[in-house]
Formats: structure tokens, C-alpha cells, sequence
């Protein structure tokens, strides 16, 4: 009881008569600004850890100049049907998976994790310790697909 | 200066000046490196994460300069400040420049995307727009504790809910789930709610709140109403601060615990976690009854009957004001409040 009556504050009703119902109303309205504050909050909170619109530090103007050479086993394509990824891995061991080519929708399989894909957009992958041989993914229509590297 | 393959790095050197004289040289251009910086990282967000809603030049100097002097004068707990303002943090720990501009503009959780936070949170309270996609989140949120289940999906990541009992899921791209939901028609929230985890896999509240605005649409802009006040010495917020501190004075410590509760937008459960005698009926029905009588009901009228040119203000503006006032003047509610929550 004592929780339905506490939530029933942030729910609301219609008015009340009497006058101590009417002062419950006005708390009622009290806290009703306060549980959309709360939401607020909640909501910009999540956003941020979510990373919503996290690009990565633009490195160009400071980074060491890297060649070419250095790029070698660090980053491999993978194409099946009308799909092609790119995967590369930081030095920490932080993969990296974008889809180059393809229609969106689609979802691949690292491991445990399922990824969801938006053409041209990269998402991080998680630490790897070498590059797959081939990657497993569904399209939007459920089809699986097994991506090779070239 | 640091050299960097050729280059040169004067963001440690500048920081360390500014530091150890505030009316040094070093203030102007690191001034100008924030600002750079600040606006590369806020490059990719929409209005409703900058001041007013807005997004355009005044806006993002403006976040420049509040990056900035949070950087200098604000203490932050977290990692890896320790207590310390920012720019002090980085000369003590001898931050290299790349370190300042991660912990700064570009982390995840850096200076700079923290106050876009609270200013997105501050629209979503202000805006009609926004307002309902606070309003659908708090719903969802409902829907979630009821009927799903959550699981940690990692430090520094909100939960991921899922279908109850291990049902099955597939996932797709938001965009997709959005595409599908759309072709099969309208439903109530919480069927939708369910579905979009059928089709999507598990989601965070957030990204539901997402794909559910992308499948019903938002509402169609409206004027806002006009501001009750913003500034913060205006004589209204100065009679509602005296209001709410005499209120305050008049309640027991049971009816200050419920009223904290109340105006953090706490769950029971939190509420009880916080004073478990709330776990008994009668000390809550007192609690309410006190509270709104001896409160809300006070504050208002002592604000009304002192405010005639505000008849409009009343009564869900002025008990938003009410609340923005308590929030800010009661030290007690500030404990386990976010940064930003607090003035």
C-alpha cells in the first residue's frame, strides 16, 4: 500500500474535493515535474555513456606521421554477396568494424557479441587478438551471410 | 614544447602557465585551443544538446567558455581528477597534450560532453518537444520494470533490457527495427515496447526511447510558452527561495526525507533504501499529507499572493520554479545528486 500510494504521486489523477485530497493533488503535481526532471536527467545521462555523437579524436593534426607498413596485419577487408567490411585493430588490441559496402541492416557475430552495422559508420568491436578468417552476419531479412577476408 | 614526430604540442605548456599565474599571456591562447577543440567535438550533435536549444556560433563559444572555466575553478571527484579543477589535475599529473584533449573535449565522458549533458537535460525539461521524449522515456521505463529483465552489459554503459524468460530475439539496426515496427501498425506502448526487443535484441532504455519516437514520430513543434523568469537574482526566485527555506523549517525530518525523495524523482524502493521506516504505510500517508499541506501548498500561496505579475506563472510553471529553488538551495538534497544537478 504504501508503495502504490507513494507512486500514485508521480501517476497524477483527477482533482480531488475535499481539501486535504486537494493538497495531496498539488504534491501530486509536485512530483510529477520532478519524476520528468528525473527522466531528464536519466535520459541525458544514458545518452552520454551511450557515446551519442562520440566521434573519434580528429588526429591528424598532432598524431606521429604512420606509414603504410605499419598498417599491415592491422587491418583486413571482408566481402560476401553485395557486403564488404573493413576490420582493424588499434595498438591496444581495439577492434574496429565498418561497413563499406552493402545495403544497411545488417548484424554480425564477433564472438558473444552481435553488432548492428550502419553503412560507413565504424563501431568499435571490442578487444581482438588476431584478425578472423572470416566474419558471420545476417542481413535485414534474416539471410546469414559468411564474410571472407580477401 | 612537446615534440611530436615534427610537431609541436603547446596545450601542456599553456595549461601549466595559465595554472600557476591565471592573468598570464597563456590565458588567450589556451583560450582559443578550447575553443578550437570544443567546437570539433560538438561538431556532430543536434540542437538539443546546446544552451536554448540552439545550436549555432553563440552557442558553441559559449560552451567554450563554460568548458573553460570549469576546466580552471571547478573541483571534479572522478577519475582522473581527484578533487582537483581540470587544468590543475593535468600539471599535477603531467599530462601530455594528446591526454589533456581526451580528458577535456574528446573522451566519452570529458569535460566538455558533461555540461552538453546537463544542458540537454535542462531542454528536455524546457522544451514541448523534448518534453515528450523525457515523458516517453519515463514510460518506457515503466513498461521495462514491469514486464522485462536487465542485464550489465559493461562499466560506464547504461543496462540492456531483454524479453523476460529468455525469449528470443534477433538483432537489428535500430533503423531497420523502426522500418518494421512502422509496417505492422499502431500499438499500445508496452506491446511496442516488447516488440522492438523481439526485433531489435536487447536495447538500452535510451535507444528504445529512440526507436519508439522513430516509429510514432514526435509531436509537431509549438511556440514554448513564455519563460517564468531565467535569471537567477529575479525577485521571483528570490520570494520563492524565502518561501521554500521557511516551508523547509516547518517540517519534521521524516516529512524533509519524503519531500527529498519526492523532488529527486526517487523510486519507492530508493525511498525506502534511503529511510526504511517508509516501508510502513502510515508513516507515508502522514508524510504526504504534511508535505503537501505543510510544503507545497505553503510555498505556493506565500509565492502567489507576492506575485502579480506572473498570473500566468501558476500553478505547474511556478511548481516547476518551486522545484528548480529547492534543488538549488537545500544542501541536503544535493548529496548522491549528479554533478550537474548541482549549482
Amino acid at each position: 500500500m504504501s508503495r502504490k500510494e507513494y507512486e500514485r504521486l508521480f501517476e497524477g489523477g483527477p482533482p480531488q474535493e475535499g481539501e486535504e485530497d486537494a493538497m495531496v493533488e498539488l504534491l501530486s503535481l509536485f512530483a510529477r515535474a520532478a519524476g520528468l526532471r528525473r527522466a531528464a536527467r536519466d535520459l541525458a545521462e544514458e545518452e552520454l555513456l551511450e557515446g551519442a555523437f562520440v566521434e573519434e579524436e580528429p588526429s591528424q593534426e598532432l598524431a606521429p606521421v604512420r606509414l603504410a607498413a605499419h598498417d599491415a596485419g592491422e587491418l583486413a577487408m571482408y566481402a560476401a554477396g553485395p557486403f564488404r567490411l573493413r576490420l582493424s585493430r588499434d595498438d591496444d588490441g581495439t577492434a574496429w568494424l565498418c561497413q563499406e559496402e552493402g545495403p544497411a541492416g545488417l548484424t554480425v557475430e564477433l564472438g558473444e557479441r552481435r553488432l548492428p552495422l550502419s553503412p560507413e559508420r565504424e563501431v568499435e568491436a571490442g578487444a581482438m587478438g588476431s584478425l578472423p578468417a572470416a566474419i558471420r552476419a545476417w542481413d535485414a531479412a534474416g539471410r546469414r551471410w559468411r564474410l571472407v577476408r580477401e | 614544447m612537446t615534440d611530436r614526430g615534427g610537431l609541436t604540442d603547446e596545450l601542456p605548456e599553456l595549461v601549466a602557465a595559465f595554472v600557476q599565474e591565471p592573468s598570464s599571456p597563456a590565458a588567450r591562447p589556451l583560450l582559443d585551443q578550447v575553443q578550437r577543440h570544443v567546437a570539433r567535438a560538438s561538431r556532430s550533435y543536434p540542437d538539443a544538446w546546446f544552451v536554448l536549444g540552439r545550436k549555432d556560433s553563440e552557442a558553441v563559444t559559449d560552451l567554450g567558455h563554460r568548458v573553460f572555466t570549469t576546466c580552471a575553478q571547478v573541483p571534479k571527484g572522478r577519475f582522473p581528477f581527484s578533487g582537483r579543477p581540470p587544468f590543475v589535475a593535468f600539471v599535477h599529473e603531467q599530462f601530455e597534450g594528446r591526454a589533456i584533449r581526451y580528458h577535456a573535449f574528446y573522451a566519452k565522458l570529458s569535460i566538455t560532453r558533461e555540461i552538453m549533458r546537463d544542458d540537454y537535460a535542462r531542454n528536455l525539461v524546457r522544451d514541448p518537444v523534448l518534453r515528450w521524449r523525457a515523458e516517453l522515456y519515463r514510460r518506457i521505463g515503466q513498461v521495462l520494470k514491469e514486464r522485462c529483465e536487465s542485464e550489465r552489459v559493461g562499466e560506464g554503459q547504461p543496462p540492456r533490457w531483454r524479453l523476460p524468460g529468455g525469449r528470443p530475439s534477433v538483432a537489428r539496426a535500430p533503423e531497420v527495427v523502426v522500418a518494421r515496427l512502422r509496417q505492422e501498425g499502431p500499438r499500445e506502448l508496452p506491446e511496442l515496447v516488447l516488440r522492438a526487443l523481439e526485433l531489435g535484441g536487447p536495447q538500452s532504455q535510451s535507444r528504445l526511447t529512440g526507436i519508439v519516437e522513430g516509429v510514432r514520430g514526435a509531436p509537431a513543434v509549438e511556440a514554448p510558452p513564455e519563460p517564468v523568469e531565467s535569471a537567477p537574482d529575479h525577485p521571483t526566485r528570490m520570494l520563492v527561495r524565502r518561501a521554500v527555506l521557511e516551508a523547509w523549517t516547518a517540517l519534521s525530518e521524516t516529512e524533509r526525507d519524503l519531500l527529498v525523495s519526492v523532488a529527486r524523482g526517487d523510486s519507492y524502493d530508493e525511498l525506502v533504501a534511503r529511510c526504511p521506516h517508509f516501508a510502513h504505510k502510515v508513516a507515508v500517508t502522514r508524510a504526504i499529507s504534511r508535505v503537501g499541506q505543510g510544503f507545497v501548498h505553503r510555498v505556493l500561496l506565500a509565492s502567489s499572493a507576492e506575485l502579480p505579475a506572473t498570473p500566468g506563472a501558476r500553478p505547474l510553471e511556478l511548481v516547476e520554479l518551486v522545484l528548480e529553488v529547492l534543488l538549488q538551495v537545500l544542501p541536503e538534497l544535493h548529496a548522491g545528486l549528479p554533478e550537474g544537478d548541482r549549482p
